[in-house]
């Protein structure tokens, strides 16, 4: 890269929003730079499970946002050349005590409500559907509209198709400083060199705190650990993405819902369970506050073990064979900060998606690239402002 | 957590030579160890080297590998060293438990000083043909034929003319398989030249200059082409096993998920933690030891093992400074020792960069 | 080759054989015919005479007085190199007699006969076994003495309890018609995936991470090194540059199970 460059746009962070970004900027046919400072999907998007997850959504803006998102995977798994491994292969969320089942049910009622198929699933329907389930299972809710996806292909295959269509990808590049003269962003300054700009994203996940302090802004974004077990691969047994109810205690925090146990509940432990296209199960998840540190636990491991023999009792005859955690970034209501900052013209944010990037990316890269060129969006964005919070 | 919890003073990860070593210059101090090792005899590598060894007599030289696993084990077992054998270290983590799968099942095991004597991996080699049944490590080689009394084939092609391929392809031979070659790239043998001498002895042809081109057969290999490299010469060997003995690779994955700095050393065999020259990491209460901390030979390994439980105890607060010093200096005269030659003078050169790295 | 080198050092040394030869015509002498420097001294502990020292620096060559030797072989059963041979003149003329060790098993009967080897593993003709000593342990090393004309007396390195004659290898043009094949077998990706996409695949970890290479069942264990080679080769960068695979418990499979906390 030459010292001192040009470019429309420029966006920081190669994680799954920054390439859903430059993928739906470059088919609008701006000149887009990207700036990683480790490595595509090296970060969140590199190390979480692939749920496109409608039925965990908080009916209003969060399911509106979300159903706007999974209605866009058909046609990127179409256009994009990787095989993200898209299946709409619905999902269920697994009820072990009375209480949750009555929670699930009338959430799935709210769900009807706000026009999301959700139903409800005896136990005899379960039977029908998925291999052995432990017999503490009541029921479940089951959304046909629930998916999966290879997170790392589907970043992967953003980038790719951005870089295809002229999108310039600097891996390996920290950003330094970004430069803001009278309101308005003019540069930025990278590790490799400057950048001149107009208009900047900061889409870096849980760096974009750092990214913020450059411009004076506070970008409320916390780090919270995600652990995940990877079991050995096996034939396909499983085609459905399967969450336990407490999910939406920890996640939600819907209290009712939390875990009875308590060390559970310390770890934000919710069960997630899914059966990847290369035959591995992946089995979660933790939300912990540790800071930086992306490293896996004995505790952790362990808890989630148990919990995924709990509601799938065969499971515990797989090997696992590896542990991964990934830092989301957390915004203080779990909702994903998207939109402009007051004061600097030209900078843009996307990021605070708490564990729902995935699923969001799409939608994302498509309001935010209608909202950096045409200034306007075709879906309220209102809602997801930075000052929400203030 | 489920998991059992267990603390004790002194862990050591392999029953190798330097982990028996380290667990006995502990001991000896008054500290209370526990050896893991994940096979069910200890000894590590030593428990199938028939062959006797060079070194000096300290190092049990003269004597033949299995010998000097059998002599270690009887001294750790009289001196009140725990071997804890069958026992898997799964994990070390960045805190710095280590999660372990004993044969009751999975516990986190704290110890409050951890030596990693976790030995090396052999390296592999890949070239059309290379995942046909038949072609395998030499030091797998090694097991099969020494431990369990299988030959790995009938005719066997040896790739490398270091002295494990040089030492495994005269057990093989004892074993009364035919090594119909003894191939290397280089154009010289790298290994002792006695080594070489013994199997030469025997009429085993050697072809150097060499690469493998392919392996071919059906349900596992049956002939082999060669070529003389730059030569565009090739011969096709008939051979049903191939053993490859290109190098070995610290055995470094705990280390590097403690969160050890890696360093990398062409010379020591790849990737392994840094440490300083009396085996400390650079995470506190973490030492290593033997081939995970360089590949060398098994004499040095033991007096790295040692020095690794010198200055465990030293930190431990069981043994003085001065003492501790004392009984180092002994040790890195031995190493010096060990190191010297024409062969040893590089791995003192590679160690010597990594302790000021 | 390393022979003609080995060759040159023994010059420079002097011939091991030549100073043995007088006292051999007294009786069994032994032949130390150790020509390189290594980190190596059981002989010298062996010899209870003090024939052979080697001296505090393990690494130098031993030096040899044939005066003190009084040919018990002790030397010969210890060398781990096998680097010591007795020689024995004693026995009339025309005729020498010389001890190897001998650790390959086979039919070696006292009064029988072996094939007498020189260095190189041609056969100089069969000879009479005079002696078979056995020294014990597991792979218990013999001490085999052969009866050969005098003139073989400096050639005898082994024996044999018979020949086996290797089939000439077939000598062929080597095609160089480069066939793909796997790096990792678990997830099955080639060198071609590899050289393929080199401009993605910056590291080890955006390899892994990219193509899946290394995550498999044997978690890299026995691809990583591969991998890292022929990427390495591809970026025409140093193995260490591109880095190593990201370590990430469990580091052997252990069944779920277990994890869990159920006992076995």
């Amino acid at each position: 890269m030459p010292e001192v460059s040009s470019s429309e746009v420029v966006i920081i962070g190669g994680g799954v929003i920054g390439a859903a970004i430059a993928y739906y900027l470059c088919k609008e046919g701006a000149e887009v730079m990207m700036v990683e400072e480790d490595d595509l999907a090296s970060g969140a998007s590199g190390a979480c499970d692939g749920f496109v997850s409608l039925q965990t959504k908080q009916p209003g803006v969060h399911l509106d946002l979300a159903r706007e998102s999974v209605a866009l995977f058909p046609e990127l798994a179409e256009d994009l050349d990787d095989d993200i491994e898209y299946n709409p292969c619905g999902g269920m969320m697994l009820a072990t005590m009375p209480e949750q089942l009555k929670e699930l049910k009338a959430r799935a009622k709210k769900m009807k409500a706000a026009g999301l198929e959700v139903e409800m699933l005896t136990p005899a329907d379960l039977k029908s559907r998925l291999p052995e389930v432990g017999k503490e299972i009541k029921g479940a809710s089951y959304c046909a509209q629930d998916a999966q996806v290879n997170p790392i292909a589907l970043t992967l295959g953003l980038a790719r198709k951005a870089q295809d269509m002229g999108a310039i990808i600097l891996r390996g590049t920290k950003v330094e400083n970004i430069v803001v003269t009278n309101n308005r962003v003019r540069e930025v300054h990278t590790s490799s060199g400057s950048i001149h700009s107009r208009r900047v994203v900061c889409a870096a996940g849980t760096g974009s705190n750092q990214i913020g302090k450059m411009i004076i802004v506070d970008i409320p974004v916390m780090p919270q650990r995600g652990q995940i077990l990877v079991t050995e691969p096996r034939e396909r047994m499983l085609d459905v993405i399967l969450y336990g109810a407490e999910y939406l205690g920890t996640k939600g925090g819907i209290t009712e819902l939390m875990p009875r146990d308590e060390e559970a509940a310390k770890l934000g432990l919710g069960f997630t369970a899914e059966q990847t296209a290369s035959g591995n199960f992946l089995l979660g998840s933790t939300r912990e506050f540790a800071g930086a540190d992306a490293s896996t636990t004995p505790e952790a491991m362990n808890a989630i073990a148990k919990n995924a023999m709990y509601y799938l009792p065969w499971i515990k005859e797989l090997d696992v064979i590896r542990s991964f955690a990934g830092l989301r970034p957390c915004s203080p209501d779990g909702l994903p900060i998207l939109g402009t900052v007051k004061g600097v013209k030209g900078f843009f944010i996307a990021t605070g998606h708490s564990g729902d990037g995935i699923c969001l990316a799409p939608i994302t890269g498509k309001l935010l690239s209608e909202l950096i060129l045409d200034g306007e969006t075709s879906l309220d964005i209102e809602p997801f402002s930075l000052y929400r919070f203030k | 957590m489920s998991l059992a919890v267990e603390e004790r003073e002194m862990a050591v990860v392999g029953s190798g030579p330097a982990g028996m070593c380290a667990a006995l210059a502990a001991v000896r101090a008054g500290a209370d160890v526990v050896v893991l090792d994940e096979n069910e005899r200890a000894g590590g590598q030593l428990t199938k080297q028939i062959h006797r060894f060079f070194g000096s007599r300290r190092h049990g030289a003269g004597k033949r590998g299995f010998e000097i696993a059998a002599e270690l084990e009887r001294e750790c077992r009289g001196e009140g060293v725990e071997l804890r054998l069958s026992s898997t270290v799964l994990g070390f983590f960045p805190g710095g438990e280590l999660m372990v799968e004993g044969e009751d099942g999975v516990y986190v095991l704290r110890a409050r000083a951890v030596v990693m004597a976790t030995g090396a991996s052999e390296k592999s080699l890949a070239f059309p043909g290379w995942t046909l049944p038949g072609v395998m490590g030499a030091g797998a080689a090694q097991t099969l034929v020494n431990l369990h009394g299988v030959l790995p084939g009938r005719r066997v092609l040896m790739v490398g003319t270091g002295n494990v391929g040089l030492i495994v392809s005269y057990q093989l031979l004892q074993a009364g398989a035919e090594v119909v070659g003894i191939l290397d790239i280089s154009d010289r043998v790298g290994g002792y030249e006695v080594h070489y001498r013994r199997v030469r002895r025997e009429g085993v042809p050697f072809y150097l200059r060499h690469r493998v081109v392919e392996a071919r057969g059906e349900e596992g290999v049956e002939e082999v082409l060669v070529e003389e490299v730059g030569r565009g010469r090739g011969r096709v060997l008939r051979a049903d096993a191939i053993c490859l003995a290109v190098g070995l690779s610290p055995l470094a994955e705990l280390a590097a998920m403690r969160g050890c700095r890696m360093v990398y050393s062409r010379e020591l065999g790849g990737f392994l933690p840094w440490h300083d020259g009396e085996m400390r990491t650079d995470r506190p209460g973490t030492y290593v030891a033997g081939d995970a901390a360089g590949v060398e030979e098994a004499s040095v390994a033991m007096e790295e093992g040692r020095m690794a439980g010198i200055s465990a105890v030293e930190d431990l607060g069981r043994m003085r400074g001065e003492e501790a010093e004392r009984a180092r200096s002994e040790v890195r005269r031995f190493l010096l020792e060990l190191r010297g030659g024409p062969y040893g003078e590089g791995k003192l050169r590679a160690k010597e960069c990594l302790y000021c790295a | 080759m390393r022979v003609n080198e080995c060759e040159s050092m023994q010059g420079a040394g002097g011939d091991p054989w030549s100073s043995a030869w007088e006292r051999a015509a007294r009786g069994p002498v032994a032949v130390v015919d150790c020509r390189e420097e290594i980190p190596c001294n059981p002989c010298e502990e062996a010899c209870a005479r003090g024939a052979i020292k080697v001296g505090e620096d393990i690494c130098a060559s031993p030096r040899f007085d044939p005066g003190l030797c009084d040919g018990c072989g002790r030397c010969v059963t210890l060398c781990p190199g096998m680097a010591v041979f007795l020689l024995d003149r004693s026995h009339g003329k025309g005729v020498a007699r010389v001890t190897v060790p001998y650790e390959m098993g086979g039919e070696l009967l006292e009064g029988g006969e072996a094939w007498a080897m020189d260095e190189d593993g041609n056969a100089l003709g069969t000879a009479e076994i005079v002696k078979v000593k056995r020294t014990g342990g597991r792979t218990g090393t013999l001490l085999v003495t052969v009866e050969v004309p005098e003139g073989w007396a400096l050639k005898v390195r082994g024996v044999r309890d018979r020949l086996i004659s290797l089939e000439a290898p077939e000598e062929t043009d080597a095609e160089q018609r480069e066939r793909d094949y796997h790096l990792c077998r678990c997830e099955e990706i080639n060198v071609s995936d590899v050289r393929g996409q080199a401009g993605w695949f910056n590291s080890l970890r955006a390899l892994r991470r990219y193509s899946r290479a290394g995550l498999g069942y044997c978690q890299g264990r026995f691809c990583q090194d591969l991998l890292r080679r022929e990427l390495a080769q591809t970026l025409h960068a140093g193995e260490g540059e591109v880095g190593a695979f990201k370590v990430r418990p469990p580091v052997r499979p252990v069944k779920l199970g277990r994890l869990g906390g159920e006992d076995a």
